[in-house]
């Protein structure tokens, strides 16, 4: 089979897992997972630097190398449309203006549930200033059409809450998410172990993206190999096609020429 | 004689030179040629506009930096 690439705007990836940076114990380790998930576009958050003391500390992007990988800046922790924004004008600066952001504009701190008409507002601005927005929304196959139509290179429906690992909760929804696509569906947020992200690649997105189900799980790097080994068998078995579900057995050997007693 | 003046530095009071530009600034905590991006009230300002951008009474000034984040 040739080649299967993840185009996203006008990269190619082979990857088609996209893994946080959050949560873990330390640089070394996070290198270690991303390293283990085999991933090629990292996200990270961007935050007020410590002042003061700990001038030398390490910067993660010391660890993780924008010359080595994708680096995708999000934009978590905003709530408003104009918050977004300037959050993704201030990665770019500091990305030297790479503008590749994964928008995420919240609506509540309980569920962190995007807020979609920030997120809509958020979008317009963005991909007019000529950002290459991926863009986390719900799984609302109207919000999806709209942000794709809005010029959004990929978009990203939650499969459950961010952080929750409560997996797949409308494979409908995404599904029809998926048809109607013409951009990249990429399953964000929701996802707890591997055999979620493999159902979210058996129903035909084009990626997973997650963070929380490796840095949380007891052996994160281990969890991270996992992932990478379910993103990959789940988007081949897409790529094999399923064979159809039957109510009734069917045997696998020939019925003829049984031995009888 | 120089002024001093109060700024916000990442949401905290802090006392500068009067007029002090953002290359002073930053090389005071240490950050010059750090990877950092710099707001000065809200406008993203580039690196090439550090040495020549001062700093006024009251300014709110934010340096950020890519942290892990999912």
């Amino acid at each position: 089979m040739a080649d299967d690439i993840l185009l996203l705007g006008k990269r190619c990836y082979h990857s088609r897992l996209l893994v946080g940076t959050g949560k873990y114990e330390n640089f070394e380790q996070t290198v270690l997972a991303v390293e283990a998930a085999g991933a090629e576009i990292i996200t990270v958050a961007i935050r007020r630097m410590n002042l003061g003391q700990n001038q030398n500390e390490p910067n993660l992007l010391e660890f993780i190398s924008p010359e080595k990988y994708t680096i995708l800046p999000n934009t978590a922790g905003c709530y408003s449309a104009q918050e977004a924004v300037y959050t993704c004008q201030l990665a770019r600066e500091l990305l030297n203006g790479h503008s590749l952001v994964k928008l995420e504009v919240l609506g509540d701190q309980k569920t962190l549930f995007p807020n979609l008409k920030e997120t809509l507002l958020a979008a317009k601005v963005l991909v007019d200033d000529g950002f290459e927005v991926m863009v986390y929304t719900s799984d609302d196959p109207i919000v999806a059409q709209e942000l794709e139509n809005m010029g959004c290179i990929a978009v990203m429906p939650l499969a459950a809450p961010i952080g929750s690992g409560l997996g797949i909760r409308n494979p409908y929804n995404l599904q029809l998410i998926i048809e109607q696509a013409q951009v990249p569906i990429i399953v964000d947020a929701g996802v707890g172990t591997a055999s979620d992200a493999a159902i979210a690649m058996e129903l035909g997105c084009d990626g997973v993206l997650m963070n929380t189900a490796i840095a949380q799980a007891k052996h994160p790097v281990l969890m991270a190999k996992a992932m990478n080994l379910g993103v990959q068998a789940g988007r081949k078995a897409f790529l094999a096609g399923r064979m159809p579900r039957r109510l009734y057995a069917q045997a696998s050997s020939p019925l003829a020429d049984t031995i009888s007693l | 004689m120089t002024k001093i003046v109060q700024i916000y530095l990442n949401g905290k009071p802090v006392e500068i030179m009067e007029e002090d530009t953002i290359a002073n600034l930053l090389i005071q905590e240490g950050l010059l040629n750090k990877r950092i991006a710099v707001a000065l009230n809200q406008a993203v300002i580039s690196r090439q506009q550090y040495a020549v951008t001062r700093v006024y009474d009251q300014d709110k000034l934010e340096i950020v930096t890519a942290v892990g984040g999912g």
